[in-house]
């Protein structure tokens, strides 16, 4: 062991940098460029056009105030009674009251209805509508979309929590630019102590949502606005006549939104808890879902951004290109790595391995540690990180020695 | 005038019919007279024919509060088919013809007899006297039960008539808490026939049903069936959907047109939209307007209460002839109060606690109301009732939460007062009696409650029982 790191180390000094980057092309043209260099640029962008503009957000903030706007608040869902008054009494805590709640009951199997009616009665509820016959997502939506009245609507999911101020957060961007079309909340994960599943998706929200997506609104490529809590114009959305079916119809309906050249933001401040499913075959499950709509929706239904033509516009086509450059084509290109490294550089493999490990391992550290400036409860996720690294580093010294 | 008997042994004068030594007076239909006169005869026979003079005089008989007319027989002459169950329950024959008089005389020496056997003493308290009128007249007339008869004209949709003769219509539901209170004193026993549902605000049983809105209250609210377009996921109401002059319906979204019902589109479900306030909702309330106050209630708040058949009781039974007719307290419930036998029991204990640690100090605390039956001769039962629990929820305010307090009868409340000094108690209980004091003076003007205290220190060489003995005795 003592041999094969002395023996691993001398070989990496040795080595010259068009080797080295030959070697790992795959990390320093895609992982460390993309998700490194350009997100922390972006982020010190963002940053300093927060501080600048500061007094352009407290104004949206009065007039938002001021002019107090109706909002509809609709979720659609099914068997999710349980959830329901615990939704009620976090949007009572809201600091933004002016809100009509509307729940659809898509065809729930359990006491989803009779929950819902009472608390209807009791006035906690707006609009309960209950539809004896599952539609799906998309109907449930559409069906709450009919009925509401606001200015602005508001998609939730049932079983996510809201912090206290997220209502008046996820809103106030229509008061900053009026070219706003639809706000995504920030969602991340709740149950993260369950599992090392929800762990792991704790910190990976942490990173490709609460960081990744500041990033994306502001090179203006940001792709979904996520179902569980986004905000959308009533304008724009009757315009679109509301949402197609799924899979993938937050996505969808985003980019309508996008051809209609409205700006798809971020609102990190709009914070929102969800589960994250606590097994990785679960995991499994939900990310075929979402790979599925990722077909569905981006190579077929609007496969039309990636041709000039009245619609075309260059940030919908890169915003695409990144969403399948990243999602599909990587994926891809990751095997074509392998191969290559397979192929001409196999006598190579006890080094390219642990190396890729190490380039990836210390990527994510200093991703994590320098990003957590620019992430809403920076340390959440510390003591999860530290964990591992204690872990890592203990098994490490161990070996050595 | 009704045509002369032809018999011997019948006397025909005018209005007057002597036959066997029985005098009975016949009453033309809409003649003018006075009850009161009739007190000599043995009997009135009714000229029936028409319904609303016949009612009325049976009214004023059996309403009466001397049992010489209350109790007088009363037969009815050229009686079509009769249709208010006050008339066909409260005579005691119809006769087709004067002629048949005779053979009814011996059901009018019965009742005769019966009567002398009767309890004289009226008793003063008005619901006392309206049910021994009613256990008079059954005992008279050997009737077992009081069923109830379906009436429009009461205001609960029933009538008890031996009872509610005692009523005006729109007091039936007097009628009902009667009965369900000598059910409940066991002096009648109840067996469920129907429920009904009485207006909260005025007791009334008919009501208009409407659905209203459950925002504005309005009845104008429309149904519409909501349609899902599959392929779009489009939902909305049918009139989305509908295009004038054409009888397809087409999806305003993706402008196809609708075709098979289960297959491209379906109808989940139904919304209804209220064109006063403009708000849309699914589920109606439903109200009930009550034609009596015109109040509008949700149906849930309706009173419901049961219908029953009245059988009498040996209990009830023997109050016509003489076992008097007590109302007492002990079924009472009255919300911060416990029952008297857990009240003993709590008592005890607390004595117990007392002999065990010496320096604990508590104290029994008997309420004695003299003059109490004045109160329910003025006010009725009912009323009575609810103003014991406004007495005890006003006493709760000036004892410890700690302290426990028991309705021993209609004049006898008792609190055990824990974990007091004797000064402290006598000031609750000097307390107490002043706002009992007032606030029944407030309610009854002129009226001046007469309350005897009894307070008495647990003591730890008292026993329970003795302490008892003296908390009951209203002159200890």
């Amino acid at each position: 062991m003592h041999n094969f790191i002395d023996e691993f180390i001398d070989y990496a000094l040795s080595m010259d940098t068009i080797t080295f980057v030959r070697l790992f092309w795959f990390f320093f043209l895609f992982e460390f460029t993309r998700y490194f260099i350009v997100d922390f640029a972006v982020l010190l962008i963002w940053r300093f056009k927060q501080i600048i503009f500061k007094h352009k957000w407290d104004q949206a903030r009065e007039r938002l105030f001021a002019e107090q706007p109706l909002i509809s608040i609709i979720v659609p869902g099914k068997n999710e009674g349980k959830h329901i008054h615990k939704l009620t009494k976090s949007l009572n805590e809201q600091t933004y009251q002016n809100y009509e709640l509307i729940i659809v009951d898509d065809g729930s199997d359990d006491q989803t209805e009779l929950i819902c009616r009472d608390l209807e009665r009791n006035g906690l509820i707006d609009l309960f509508i209950r539809n004896d016959v599952r539609g799906g997502k998309a109907s449930g939506a559409n069906t709450a979309l009919r009925f509401s009245k606001g200015e602005i609507v508001v998609h939730l999911d049932a079983d996510c929590s809201y912090d206290y101020d997220a209502i008046e957060k996820i809103i106030l961007p229509f008061y900053y630019d009026e070219k706003i079309g639809a706000v995504g909340g920030n969602v991340q994960v709740r149950n993260k102590e369950v599992s090392l599943c929800t762990t792991l998706q704790a910190i990976e929200y942490a990173h490709s949502i609460g960081v990744g997506r500041i990033v994306t609104s502001e090179l203006g490529i940001y792709r979904v606005v996520s179902g569980a809590f986004g905000a959308f114009k009533r304008q724009a959305l009757e315009r679109v006549e509301g949402w197609d079916i799924g899979p993938g119809l937050d996505g969808d309906i985003t980019v309508k939104f996008r051809k209609m050249d409205y700006r798809i933001f971020f609102q990190p401040e709009a914070m929102c808890l969800t589960s994250a499913p606590d097994t990785f075959k679960k995991l499994q499950n939900q990310r075929l879902r979402w790979d599925k709509s990722l077909v569905r929706f981006r190579l077929r239904k609007h496969r039309d951004v990636f041709f000039p033509h009245a619609n075309f516009k260059i940030k919908d086509f890169i915003a695409f290109l990144e969403n399948i450059t990243y999602n599909l084509l990587l994926n891809i290109k990751w095997y074509f790595y392998v191969a290559d490294m397979l192929i001409n550089a196999s006598a190579m493999l006890w080094f390219i391995v642990p190396m890729n490990l190490i380039l990836y391992t210390l990527n994510n550290y200093a991703k994590y540690f320098l990003f957590m400036n620019f992430r809403k409860r920076r340390n959440d996720h510390r003591g999860y990180f530290l964990l591992i690294f204690r872990l890592w580093f203990s098994t490490l010294v161990t070996s050595y020695a | 005038m009704i045509g002369e008997a032809k018999r011997t042994s019948v006397t025909v004068q005018e209005q007057k019919i002597s036959i066997d030594n029985l005098l009975f007076f016949v009453i033309e239909a809409n003649s003018s007279f006075k009850i009161e006169h009739l007190m000599a005869y043995d009997g009135v026979i009714i000229d029936a024919q028409d319904e609303s003079f016949t009612h009325h005089i049976i009214k004023s008989f059996r309403a009466h509060r001397n049992p010489e007319y209350y109790l007088k027989p009363i037969f009815l002459i050229n009686a079509g088919e009769i249709k208010d169950p006050l008339i066909r329950d409260l005579h005691d024959g119809i006769l087709f013809s004067l002629d048949l008089l005779p053979e009814n005389t011996s059901k009018v020496r019965d009742i005769f007899l019966k009567t002398t056997h009767l309890d004289a003493n009226i008793p003063e308290l008005n619901e006392a006297r309206i049910l021994k009128k009613v256990f008079d007249y059954m005992y008279t007339r050997d009737l077992k039960s009081l069923s109830p008869v379906i009436d429009h004209r009461s205001s609960v949709g029933y009538t008890w008539p031996v009872i509610s003769v005692n009523f005006q219509r729109h007091e039936e539901s007097q009628v009902l808490e009667l009965l369900e209170w000598a059910d409940k004193e066991q002096l009648l026993n109840s067996e469920f026939k129907d429920r009904v549902y009485l207006c909260s605000n005025c007791s009334n049983g008919f009501m208009l049903y409407r659905e209203v809105c459950p925002h504005c209250n309005s009845a104008n609210v429309n149904a519409s069936d909501i349609i899902h377009h599959f392929p779009c996921a489009y939902v909305g109401p049918i009139k989305d959907f509908q295009k004038e002059g054409e009888h397809v319906l087409v999806c305003p979204k993706c402008r196809k047109g609708l075709r098979h019902i289960g297959v491209d589109y379906d109808k989940p479900s139904i919304v209804n939209h209220c064109n006063s306030c403009d708000k849309s909702f699914q589920d109606v309330y439903v109200k009930a307007k009550c034609l009596g106050c015109h109040n509008d209630v949700e149906v849930q708040y309706l009173i419901s209460h049961n219908i029953s058949e009245y059988k009498i009781a040996t209990k009830g039974a023997s109050v016509a002839t003489g076992a008097g007719l007590t109302f007492s307290g002990k079924n009472i419930v009255v919300p911060g109060t416990v029952p008297f036998d857990a009240f003993k029991m709590m008592v005890h204990y607390q004595l117990e606690r007392v002999k065990n640690s010496p320096q604990i100090k508590s104290h029994l605390l008997s309420l004695h109301f003299k003059n109490i039956d004045s109160v329910k001769n003025i006010i009725g039962i009912k009323s009575y009732e609810n103003l014991l629990k406004d007495m005890v929820e006003l006493m709760r305010n000036h004892v410890q939460s700690s302290d426990f307090i028991s309705v021993k009868d209609y004049d006898l409340i008792m609190v055990c007062l824990n974990d007091s000094e004797i000064a402290e108690a006598e000031q609750t209980a000097t307390s107490i009696v002043e706002h009992l004091t007032t606030m029944v003076e407030d309610n009854l003007t002129g009226f001046s409650l007469e309350c005897k205290t009894n307070l008495q220190l647990l003591a730890i060489t008292l026993k329970t029982d003795e302490l008892f003995k003296a908390a009951l005795n209203p002159n200890y």
